[in-house]
């Protein structure tokens, strides 16, 4: 292919892209006085959830980190923050997953990168290390680089900082990071502030915090996880018939994309469900359901994938749904047994709600680029700035 | 034409321009979110220097610049605006090899630096030439030249399926 036939495909492509976008009610972004520009306000619950967090934070640790949360400007957070659909025990801290291990974090601390490779031959770089996503899973609309987070090593936007201690990188909040790729070690930052990481279970877990105690507490809770299986073969229906939770778990797995034609996949987050989660979820799909697309699949390849497993009280995994998120063909495969499958109902906004909260927003992809009923519940194609 | 554009009202100006510039704002940012918000901040912009502006032929050519800009955070002051259009064959002969083109693009796109993916809309879906686009993103032409060639390069390893593309 000459350089004129791709710079037709790229118009091609680009005006077909184009096409695609949501542009009804597009009136609404018109300035003046009758017009309602998208400010955040925030909302009641976010407040009682944020002091609810922060208070039992500050009794947990008595850290200055901890009160991070509280005092972070109200504002930037959005009118729909509710409350969590995810399993946050008492005490105020929550369990983070991230391939085999499990830690615990402050219940407050919202979601955001970590340092990783862009590409092979790139140096480390977070895109973003800050807070993006709140703990309820709701988009921080403003930056608010206060809050304390945990970063997972995923491209939330574009915008990113090259990661290199003491020069580029400066550490405004708290954080852990799950599986960034930084060497074991410790840095101290002007200010008190200390950056731990440690090699463990075959990833890296790093705090960043000026809190001793904080630090200690988070790296103490390290420790291997069962409650979705580490990794899975795609087409692999040999699936493990036991969880350490029950109800309903979401366990989210992917390739990274220079790796798509890899075999198996990763978990890169987890969450129980509440059961009230779980009842919408269960609601959703007795409503009459959209036919499933059918999808010109040439040219895609997954890369991610999120599993609803449903556990009995005794552990025993009694069957999976798996969300599959191709661009375009978006869907679930009911009572699946391998992630390489087709699904039998199409994605609607009423299927993804129950489940997407927590760290599902900063860590999938999603179907559509951002785009339509769902931009919310996923990073979407570029995620915000 | 300039009287014509300054009799307009802003709003008799920015309607029917709406859905057209929220998808050029797409493209340049890469989510519905950050387009509107982009699309936004101009038209308030926009609306705020309406009389300056609309004092001008090419209003359009503003608020597109605005929301490049914005985007890559590299304001400069514009210029006129002479762009030839390019011949774009939108109707693709296979409509299978249209979906994996327009994925391939998408996947494409989603991999570029913010400039770069600004630099790509500005040509291949603005038709602006490589002085224009220099002068709107703060760059050199050699730099814009760059960004395309690295563009259509990463174009090309995404049709042939290449590992490291």
């Amino acid at each position: 292919m000459d350089e004129e036939q791709l710079e037709q495909t790229m118009r091609r492509g680009l005006h077909g892209l184009a096409q695609g976008v949501e542009t009804h009610g597009a009136e609404r972004l018109l300035p003046g006085p009758r017009r309602h520009r998208r400010t955040p306000v925030l909302a009641a619950a976010a407040v009682a959830l944020m002091a609810v967090a922060g208070l039992a934070l500050s009794q947990t640790i008595g850290s200055e980190d901890a009160a991070a949360p509280q005092t972070q400007r109200p504002s930037t957070l959005p009118a729909t923050t509710s409350e969590p659909s995810v399993f946050i025990p008492e005490g105020g801290w929550r369990t983070e997953y991230w391939q085999g291990l499990a830690v615990d974090v402050p219940g407050g601390w919202g979601y955001g990168g970590a340092p990783f490779r862009i590409s092979r031959d790139a140096a480390p770089a977070a895109c973003r290390p800050t807070a993006m996503v709140s703990a309820a899973g709701r988009r921080y609309r403003g930056l608010d680089t206060d809050a304390g987070y945990v970063g997972r090593p995923v491209m939330l936007t574009d915008a990113c900082e090259g990661y290199q201690v003491g020069a580029e990188f400066t550490p405004a909040a708290p954080f852990v990071w799950l599986g960034a790729e930084i060497d074991p070690g410790v840095v101290e930052f002007e200010g008190g502030f200390v950056q731990e990481t440690v090699a463990v279970l075959g990833t890296t877990v790093t705090v960043g915090s000026a809190d001793t105690a904080l630090r200690k507490a988070v790296l103490g809770s390290v420790r291997p996880q069962d409650l979705c299986a580490a990794k899975l073969d795609v087409s692999d229906t040999e699936w493990p018939a036991t969880s350490s939770g029950s109800g309903m778990n979401v366990c989210v797995y992917r390739r990274p994309w220079e790796e798509r034609r890899r075999g198996s996949a990763d978990l890169v987050a987890a969450l129980r469900l509440t059961a009230e989660a779980q009842e919408e979820y269960r609601v959703a799909l007795a409503a009459p359901q959209r036919e499933a697309t059918v999808c010109f699949q040439v040219g895609s390849v997954e890369t991610e994938w999120v599993v609803l497993e449903r556990v009995d009280h005794e552990g025993r995994v009694a069957d999976r749904d798996v969300v599959h998120l191709r661009p375009g063909c978006s869907g679930i495969d009911l009572r699946a047994d391998h992630l390489d499958g087709r699904h039998d109902v199409g994605l609607r906004p009423t299927l993804v709600a129950p489940w997407a909260t927590g760290p599902i927003p900063a860590t999938v992809y999603g179907p559509s680029g951002g785009m339509g009923a769902m931009i919310d519940a996923f990073i979407g194609e570029v995620g915000p700035p | 034409m300039d009287v014509e554009v300054t009799e307009q009202s802003f709003e008799q100006w920015a309607v029917p321009r709406l859905a057209a510039l929220l998808r050029f704002a797409w493209l340049v940012t890469g989510s519905q979110h950050d387009a509107e918000d982009a699309l936004q901040t101009a038209l308030a912009k926009a609306q705020a220097d309406w009389e300056r502006v609309g004092s001008r032929a090419e209003v359009e050519p503003y608020v597109r610049r605005m929301i490049a800009n914005a985007h890559v955070s590299a304001w400069r002051r514009f210029g006129r605006r002479q762009s030839p259009v390019a011949e774009v064959r939108l109707e693709p002969a296979d409509p299978v090899a249209a979906v994996a083109e327009k994925d391939a693009v998408w996947r494409v796109c989603q991999g570029l630096p913010r400039q770069q993916r600004a630099a790509v809309v500005l040509r291949y879906y603005e038709d602006l030439d490589h002085p224009e686009i220099a002068e709107i993103l703060g760059c050199s032409e050699v730099t814009v030249r760059s960004h395309l060639h690295r563009a259509l390069a990463r174009l090309r390893r995404e049709l042939r399926g290449d590992d490291d593309g």
